[in-house]
């Protein structure tokens, strides 16, 4: 469990993942690779199953929704989707989750103290009530929120916004799991609690050598914080890009277009801002061939016919230990200018 | 964000609030009470003396029974001997209400408790099953509930009674009051059958008791428990689909333990307020249920004072009424208060 599996094993390890609600397909083969103390972005539109990717990485999709395909794979064991047993013993042990909206995230009538607790245990069941006080006081203050002892008897509306994403932080790493899932942490938050809960996250990733799946649209916050960014696209990742070079070096059109509209401090006013035409097809009738031609500036006809293929852009430098691959889903991802 | 300086006022000012709102309505309640019996045609003096009483005789009365007052003295006399216990005398038969009321509120409380254990425990139970499971089960738990609320009391306390009671199955007896006939009450400590036998050790009057009480409860409970069914399911429902029970699911917490613990607990708060309104209504509308199972308890006082136009009588029940309407409510209020941390004023 806490023990850090070998950095050759990825801690976590996705296949063609795939994900229905009833007939429709809202994830359609995904695949990912993270390894202990990476970081990976996954982003897109609002839509595009980034969200349906992190719940069901969990066992947790809502009422409807299952797995329909792929493998995952959890330090190294390969993880039962129907076993609901073996998920309970999984969740919050080795896979944990930061949910998106840290308001309605805590049961409002039980104590934040009472709610680390139960993480700690559901999986350590003989840990003394002492014991489990004294964790849950070092975890709050690993995660910056002060006088633990009294904050751990406060109620959830006693705790702002900021405090709360730590306190479910505090939830999430409490068992020392191997990949910490992250589903738009910030997004709720004021800009400057964002930064510190980013700051937070990224200093307990570097203590912890946890896995981080963050899933968010704040396409700047992934470049910022993760090493490597996963652009999804009607429930497809269409580009996979070390975030180093997404700025300038995004091959596929739709993520230059995400970049494109992205508003720049220092813009001359009153400029428009650069946006994408159309909107994202619904799954329920995706197009043929590629999802993105009919929104695409440099479609030709042939990208709507049959499935556009995986196009490496750049091999991986030495330096980087094969973890900087760059490919994109786009058969034209070789001419169109980086931007 | 503790307050620690303005706790104990803002706990003082909530109580004071709290008091007034009680007060303010009972004395609406004493109004109206008053006001109602008093505009009712039929005169309670010519009731007692009988049509053939000479007028001197009948103004004697009137004078002895306090009639002869303005109305606003009258009020005032009736708001005294409310608050004293001197709830008068019968009109119709000299009895002393007090004591009548006294004698046979345990009865009705008795019922009114065990109406309100059946309907709780069983709305828990039926609603928590109802939308963990969901399903075939949630229709099932829906239709029945939504039939219990249609159903009128008398009818159901008289089908229990054909089928379970001593004519049908046999299994409870029948509309034979609170104990069988050669059993003795057992020693008085609180009224209530059920808890003096099991306090005086006799097992054999609880479960007698208890036999008795079970039809007229159930029929009792029947409609309240199809409301808080109602309440408690559709409380949950919402509840389920908060993120905080995929967080702490995401804890790796069972789905039963997740909804027990949190789903449930949440759900239960806001129908706390409901349930003492309940424990009221049960208390003070038991009459039909009263009436068919012979039970001896106020309501049959009741119906009689009614029929007989005795003021006495039926002012006292009515205001009675509307003291424990106001204590059930402001009960539940202070147990929400104190069980629901978002209520309680921070003392930290």
């Amino acid at each position: 469990m806490s023990a850090a599996p070998s950095p050759a094993l990825p801690a976590l390890s996705v296949e063609g993942l795939r994900v229905a609600y009833g007939d429709v397909e809202v994830v359609r083969g995904v695949d990912l690779v993270v390894r202990p103390g990476e970081k990976v972005g996954v982003v897109g539109e609002s839509g595009c199953g980034k969200s349906t990717v992190a719940l069901a990485l969990m066992g947790l999709l809502a009422a409807g929704g299952s797995v329909t395909g792929g493998a995952v794979t959890v330090s190294g064991s390969r993880v039962d989707y129907h076993d609901e047993r073996a998920l309970d013993r999984m969740r919050g042990s080795q896979l944990s989750l930061v949910f998106q909206d840290p308001l309605t995230s805590l049961d409002p009538v039980k104590s934040i103290g009472s709610q680390i607790a139960e993480a700690l245990r559901r999986h350590s069941p003989r840990m003394s009530r002492a014991a489990v006080r004294a964790r849950c006081a070092e975890l709050l203050t690993a995660v910056g929120v002060p006088e633990p002892e009294r904050r751990l008897r406060q109620y959830p509306h006693e705790f702002s916004g900021g405090m709360r994403q730590r306190a479910l932080i505090a939830v999430a790493v409490a068992n020392d799991p191997a990949v910490l899932i992250a589903d738009e942490p910030t997004t709720a938050l004021d800009v400057t609690t964002q930064a510190q809960v980013v700051d937070l996250l990224d200093s307990l990733v570097d203590g912890l050598g946890v896995a981080v799946v963050l899933v968010t649209h704040d396409i700047g916050l992934v470049s910022e914080f993760c090493d490597r960014v996963l652009v999804m696209y009607a429930g497809r990742v269409v580009e996979e890009v070390p975030s180093d070079v997404l700025f300038g070096g995004a091959a596929h059109p739709y993520t230059r277009a995400l970049l494109e509209s992205l508003p720049v401090p220092g813009r001359p006013r009153g400029e428009d801002l650069a946006w994408i035409p159309g909107a994202p097809p619904p799954l329920s009738a995706l197009p043929p061939g590629c999802s993105f031609a009919p929104r695409c500036a440099w479609a030709q006809p042939e990208c709507s016919v049959g499935t556009p293929p995986r196009v490496v852009v750049s091999e991986p430098s030495v330096a980087a230990l094969g973890t900087a691959l760059h490919t994109a889903e786009c058969r034209r991802a070789l001419e169109v200018p980086r931007g | 964000m503790s307050r620690p300086t303005s706790s104990t006022s803002a706990a003082l000012k909530r109580g004071a609030g709290a008091l007034l709102g009680v007060l303010a309505t009972l004395l609406l309640a004493s109004v109206v009470s008053f006001v109602v019996l008093r505009a009712v045609p039929g005169d309670p003096a010519r009731l007692i003396v009988g049509p053939l009483a000479t007028p001197d005789v009948l103004a004697g009365v009137r004078t002895q029974l306090g009639l002869d007052d303005p109305l606003w003295l009258q009020y005032l006399h009736y708001l005294r001997d409310f608050a004293t216990l001197q709830w008068g005398y019968s009109y119709s038969n000299g009895a002393d209400v007090t004591a009548v009321i006294a004698a046979r509120l345990p009865a009705t409380l008795e019922l009114a408790l065990w109406a309100f254990l059946f309907a709780v425990v069983g709305a828990v139970v039926v609603a928590t099953l109802a939308s963990y499971r969901g399903g075939a089960l949630a229709g099932v738990a829906k239709v029945v509930s939504l039939v219990g609320l249609g159903t009128p009391q008398f009818w159901v306390a008289l089908v229990l009674v054909l089928v379970l009671g001593s004519s049908g199955l046999g299994v409870l007896p029948g509309p034979s009051g609170r104990l069988t006939s050669f059993l003795e009450p057992p020693p008085h400590v609180t009224g209530l059958y059920t808890v003096d036998g099991l306090l005086a050790g006799q097992p054999i009057v609880f479960s007698d008791a208890l036999a008795h009480l079970a039809l007229p409860a159930i029929s009792l409970a029947l409609i309240p428990g199809a409301f808080l069914t109602r309440l408690l399911t559709a409380n949950q429902a919402d509840v389920a689909r908060a993120p905080f029970v995929t967080v702490v699911r995401s804890k790796g917490v069972s789905r039963w333990a997740a909804h027990r613990r949190h789903v449930l607990h949440n759900a239960l708060l806001p129908s706390l307020a409901s349930a003492g309104l309940v424990l009221a209504s049960l208390i003070t509308g038991s009459v039909l249920v009263e009436s068919v199972f012979n039970w001896p308890g106020i309501g049959q006082v009741l119906v009689q004072g009614v029929q007989r136009q005795d003021f006495a009588v039926v002012q006292a029940f009515v205001l009675l009424s509307a003291v424990l309407y106001v204590a059930a409510n402001t009960a539940a209020d202070a147990v929400v208060a104190l069980v629901d941390p978002r209520l309680r004023v921070s003392t930290r």
